[in-house]
């Protein structure tokens, strides 16, 4: 590409003698549109777009960013939030959050970029900043919460520093007593869509988001737990009660509960087809419907060695080895788990309250490893920025494959591609440039 | 392969067009060649292309290179149409690959022009209606721009920057990130 490049300025500095060459201003603006159309990476674009008043007009123009989104992919990524978490049992829990911009930058680029999207600007009552948990992005925006204390919880633009605190409001489950102690856990706090133009995540704004906030709370007086999730609508400024803040069944008291919010958070599974999936307990997953903000569960058949949990409350599953992938357009969501060096796929239809295993594969053979010293070698789910998308990936101790769950391949990450993996990943988007007569 | 057809696609095949350059320069293209374009193809449907095709936007030089543009790509129209017939599934696969790679070479070789004619070739592309010469084209004109900044963008293709400081300090600070 590179050396194309050069050879073609070559030879049009060897013709700039010819009188009055045809140019890019001779270009009419629908083919001009085209060729911009083309370009390669938002940032790219962005340039060109303060290039001179045509081009700019050409892509802020109407249905641009539309038409270069269905070339391109519906996301503009900048770059990903990746964060990491400490959640021992020493209870100092800690977070840290660093910025891997996408593609890669040298060095000083990065750290401009990190300074000017870090999250230093949220209000000092939010708590301090190794306790500040992103958990949501979308569209530009991200949600945070202090990983500590489970009621603050904050909706920003970091590019523009704005923000918006929420107070999450407190709802006794029925089943418990008036003057009984209610433990909160942290399910994590969601971005939806835009209102009525859901997947248009451009259309996302600090005057019109919607956040869902998920919880459980534990009862200790009658030992029971439920779920409860609420919407706040930034256009309504208010929550919007959309079902009824209530789980999936009052009670259910082996529910895999904890106390630390970030072993919690760190049950989360991810988001496929429309809802947010924890892993709850061995074999229950929760899922919440995005749309109805309603919960329900799911029973993952038991695995070979979960037979020990039946008896007490231990949590077996996490984003380490329990994760929800595809739902997209290419239909059905599945839920895949690592159990020691077996890679197991559930599918389950829609409405269906059971899981199926669908395919089970060894890791091992998958990878064409060779297993040498087993119980030194784990494997478990990662996740890498990688041309701008997020991919899952299983990794032992010594190598990193991403994975497709379609066809079952695995894919060793080189170590030139393989950039960063931490126990999040959030993607954030650009701002797209408005109008010279908006931006003036 | 195009040959391989029945006697009636054979006579089509041979049937030639003749194309007039804005400078009067005559060009005989069989039909196959021609049809790559849109606009000829509905010419020719419309039966006025008795007496010769006049161009009057294009150039004999670029006329030539677009030319030899369409001839590459018919090969490989014509190359896919009579694929099942004339292979198995497996040794036409082997052949299409193969193929390909060929027009791959052939279409970065043939981008190795000046920056003169690659407006030009842009321009016919589409006024003759050849959607591939078109996205080949502007590919590489898109291409051009990448990790290059506002003021070596203006400078590779001479544009004149009419925004106005303010304008500028403003998108700047919008974008800042797009600039580092």
């Amino acid at each position: 590409m590179q050396a194309d490049l050069t050879i073609s300025m070559e030879i049009n500095e060897s013709v700039q003698q010819v009188p009055t060459p045809p140019g890019i201003q001779d270009i009419p603006n629908d083919l001009l549109e085209l060729v911009l159309l083309q370009v390669p990476t938002p940032a790219c674009l962005l340039r060109a777009a303060a290039t001179c008043k045509v081009w700019r007009r050409v892509i802020t123009g109407d249905g641009f960013l539309h038409r270069y989104r269905s070339i391109h992919g519906p996301r503009l990524v900048l770059g990903h939030y990746a964060i990491d978490y400490d959640d021992s049992e020493r209870g100092d829990e800690r977070v840290r959050t660093d910025f891997i911009p996408s593609p890669p930058r040298p060095a000083t680029a990065a750290t401009r970029l990190y300074q000017r999207v870090s999250l230093d600007f949220l209000p000092r009552a939010m708590g301090p900043y190794t306790k500040l948990l992103p958990t949501d992005s979308r569209g530009g925006l991200l949600a945070v919460v202090n990983g500590t204390l489970w009621k603050n919880l904050v909706v920003c633009n970091p590019w523009t520093r704005q923000y918006r605190a929420i107070h999450i409001p407190w709802t006794r489950p029925v089943f418990a007593p008036e003057d009984g102690y209610c433990e909160h856990n942290f399910l994590g706090a969601f971005l939806l869509g835009g209102g009525a133009d859901d997947d248009d995540e451009t259309t996302i704004s600090m005057s019109n988001f919607r956040v869902v906030y998920a919880r459980m709370v534990h009862d200790d007086f009658n030992n029971r737990v439920t779920t409860q999730a609420y919407v706040y609508s930034a256009r309504d400024g208010r929550f919007l009660v959309l079902a009824p803040p209530i789980g999936p069944g009052v009670g259910f008291q082996h529910f895999g509960w904890s106390r630390r919010t970030l072993e919690m958070f760190n049950r989360f599974m991810g988001r496929a087809g429309g809802s947010l999936f924890w892993a709850v307990h061995c074999g229950q997953v929760l899922q919440l419907d995005e749309s109805t903000v309603e919960f329900s569960t799911l029973a993952l058949p038991l695995a070979s060695n979960d037979s020990t949990c039946m008896l007490e409350v231990e949590a077996n599953y996490d984003r380490g080895n329990l994760r929800v992938v595809g739902g997209g357009a290419r239909g059905a969501v599945h839920i895949v788990r690592i159990v020691d060096s077996d890679l197991e796929v559930f599918t389950r239809a829609y409405g269906d309250r059971e899981c199926v295993l669908h395919k089970r594969f060894s890791l091992w053979q998958l990878s064409n490893l060779k297993q040498d010293r087993p119980e030194r070698q784990r494997w478990g789910f990662w996740e890498t920025p990688s041309s701008g998308a997020l991919r899952l990936m299983v990794s032992s101790t010594s190598s990193e494959f991403s994975i497709d769950v379609e066809t079952m391949e695995l894919e060793r990450i080189s170590e030139t591609t393989y950039q960063y993996a931490a126990d999040l990943l959030l993607p954030y988007e650009v701002t797209w440039p408005h109008k010279i007569s908006d931006v003036l | 392969m195009a040959s391989a057809g029945s006697g009636d696609e054979k006579a089509a095949a041979a049937a030639m067009i003749t194309l007039i350059s804005s400078d009067n320069e005559k060009f005989e293209v069989t039909e196959a060649t021609a049809t790559l374009s849109q606009t000829i193809r509905h010419m020719i449907e419309d039966g006025c292309t008795d007496g010769g095709v006049p161009l009057p936007n294009v150039t004999s030089k670029i006329l030539a290179r677009v030319i030899e543009y369409c001839k590459k790509h018919a090969t490989a129209a014509a190359g896919e149409e009579g694929s099942s017939s004339s292979f198995s599934d497996a040794a036409f696969l082997e052949v299409d690959r193969a193929f390909l790679e060929e027009l791959e070479e052939f279409d970065d070789a043939f981008l190795e022009v000046d920056r003169a004619t690659l407006f030009d070739l842009i321009l016919a592309a589409n006024y003759l209606d050849i959607k591939g010469l078109l996205n080949l084209t502007c590919q590489k004109v898109a291409d051009s721009v990448k990790g290059k900044t506002p003021e070596q963008i203006r400078e590779m293709y001479n544009i004149v920057n009419d925004l106005t400081p303010e304008e500028e300090a403003e998108i700047r600070r919008e974008t800042q990130w797009a600039f580092e």
